[in-house]
């Protein structure tokens, strides 16, 4: 592989998807400061949703952006021109998609952790449940980077997002319910329980799984137009 | 130096709807050649496997000496490829695509850049989106030109261009090939592009190459001869026929093996040359295919 062919298509779309990203990420900051300074249950419930939605929104617009609106839109031919084959393609993208998505998932991941720990009128056995629902939502990313690299469709990538941020409702009510986390989730101490930890686990080898499936379709595929 | 920047050789590729069949082409280094056939003939498609972002299922493919597709990234390095289907980066622009394929490769010559910029009426600030298609064909050229290829492989190139950036867009490619080194391979419908520039052609159709050979040696050899024939049934007895259309006793016959030989072969029958008229690349190319689909039918 030519890494420094992978570097240069990294930067490409650095540069062409950094602003919508850093704008997503802002508004991710705006729905920190309502969490942190609410002082209504409602606020506090839309600053959430918001922030849940920042999250799930930067990943489809990645996925759509930087893959399927490149293919169909026709920018796939002048970069395929470039000496690079569908390997340097795919690491570039996994790795330019990993780097813009992980960018506003650390720094709104680690914030919601902040607001947490900091307000006390949000019980700090709350910790172990976001932290699981943010690599749920990496994980549901990922799904939906891998449909627009394997199919490059825009009715694919938006089914399999669409399914996914649909079945983010069903984990949430199903984790919630678990014995373990339902007995500590509003306490005053963060519990790592088992579920927690074996779901985080479980969404770490999936992510680790579908990116390998991602890449054993790439490198087999033929026809790349 | 390898003599043929391209070399296809009983290339095949099946779709469900299509295939390219037996293809065999040789561009050799220095030449402009031109790639005609009507829409679905397999032109994009031929040009898609040279560049390996289409694999073919059978047959060899070498391109500046590197095999397709184990090469292509190689054989990449030298080659600017421009298709009528290739878009830029709405939201960049021209500048910012000058600047990636810059660092991206080494031969990349600025000044030219600068020169092609100017003329053909650019502005290096301007967002792609705010092109119009002329000057997004132009843009996407430029861009294939100032890294200063062995090879430019340009698919329709001047498909939809107004007259004037047509004939900005020809010129270029003419002056990019003042280097006998470096090579040109575009496909068009447009026949008059082609005969403007390529001093070699080649006709495909249905996903077959019909013919190809030196443009001079083409034209040459294509005549339409005006006859009046000793009596109705003369026509039969024309020799080296493509296409035979007569009313009554006047004939047309369009041959491709042209010579003093065949004249003296139509007196022989009885019948009057009135006259010998060249044809244009359009009508050859049009007599080539219809006359290789009757073979087909036949």
């Amino acid at each position: 592989m030519n890494g420094v062919m992978i570097r240069h298509l990294v930067t490409k779309d650095w540069e062409l998807h950094r602003v919508p990203t850093a704008a997503a990420m802002a508004t991710g900051l705006l729905a920190l400061a309502m969490l942190l300074w609410s002082d209504t249950r409602l606020v506090f419930y839309v600053g959430s949703v918001l922030l849940i939605t920042v999250v799930i929104t930067v990943g489809i617009y990645l996925a759509f952006l930087s893959v399927v609106h490149e293919r169909t839109q026709g920018m796939l031919p002048f970069v395929m021109s470039l000496p690079i084959g569908t390997r340097e393609y795919t690491m570039s993208k996994i790795v330019s998609n990993g780097v813009l998505f992980l960018i506003p998932w650390t720094v709104l991941g680690f914030g919601a952790a902040a607001v947490i720990l900091v307000r006390d009128s949000v019980p700090d056995g709350l910790l172990p449940y976001a932290t699981l629902l943010m690599f749920h939502m990496l994980t549901g990313y990922v799904l939906a980077l891998a449909a627009a690299l394997i199919t490059g469709s825009e009715g694919w990538t938006i089914a399999v997002a669409g399914v996914t941020n649909l079945a983010l409702q069903g984990f949430m009510f199903w984790t919630s319910n678990l014995p373990d986390v339902a007995a500590t989730i509003n306490g005053p101490l963060p519990v790592w329980t088992s579920s927690i930890r074996w779901l985080i686990a479980a969404e770490l080898v999936a992510v680790v799984a579908i990116l390998a499936i991602v890449w054993s379709w790439q490198v087999r595929r033929t026809d790349f137009t | 130096m390898t003599h043929l920047a391209v070399h296809l050789q009983g290339v095949h590729k099946r779709y469900p709807h299509f295939a390219l069949e037996d293809v065999s082409l040789e561009v050799p280094t220095g030449t402009i050649l031109g790639f005609i056939g009507a829409n679905g003939a397999g032109k994009s498609t031929t040009l898609r496997i040279l560049m390996g972002l289409v694999s073919h299922d059978r047959g060899h493919v070498e391109m500046l000496g590197h095999p397709i597709p184990d090469g292509a990234i190689a054989a990449k390095t030298q080659v600017g490829f421009v298709s009528e289907d290739m878009k830029l980066f709405p939201g960049a622009t021209l500048d910012w695509h000058m600047r990636f394929v810059a660092k991206v490769f080494g031969g990349w010559d600025a000044g030219y850049a600068a020169e092609l910029v100017r003329r053909f009426d650019l502005r290096a600030d301007q967002k792609i989106k705010g092109l119009s298609h002329g000057q997004r064909v132009k843009a996407a050229l430029l861009l294939a030109l100032a890294r200063r290829p062995r090879l430019l492989i340009l698919d329709e190139p001047t498909t939809g261009l107004d007259p004037v950036a047509r004939h900005e867009v020809l010129g270029a490619l003419t002056a990019a090939v003042q280097d006998e080194e470096r090579t040109v391979l575009f496909s068009s419908q447009n026949t008059l592009d082609v005969e403007q520039i390529a001093d070699r052609i080649a006709f495909i159709d249905r996903g077959r190459i019909v013919d190809a050979d030196d443009k001079e040696r083409y034209l040459e050899r294509w005549r339409r001869l005006r006859l009046t024939l000793p009596d109705a049934a003369g026509q039969t007895t024309l020799p080296s026929a493509v296409a035979v259309t007569a009313t009554g006793r006047i004939a047309t016959l369009v041959t491709d093996r042209h010579s003093d030989e065949l004249l003296a072969a139509c007196r022989a029958t009885g019948a009057t040359v009135q006259s010998v008229d060249r044809m244009t690349l359009e009508e050859i190319f049009v007599a080539s295919v219809m006359a290789r689909r009757e073979e087909v039918a036949a």
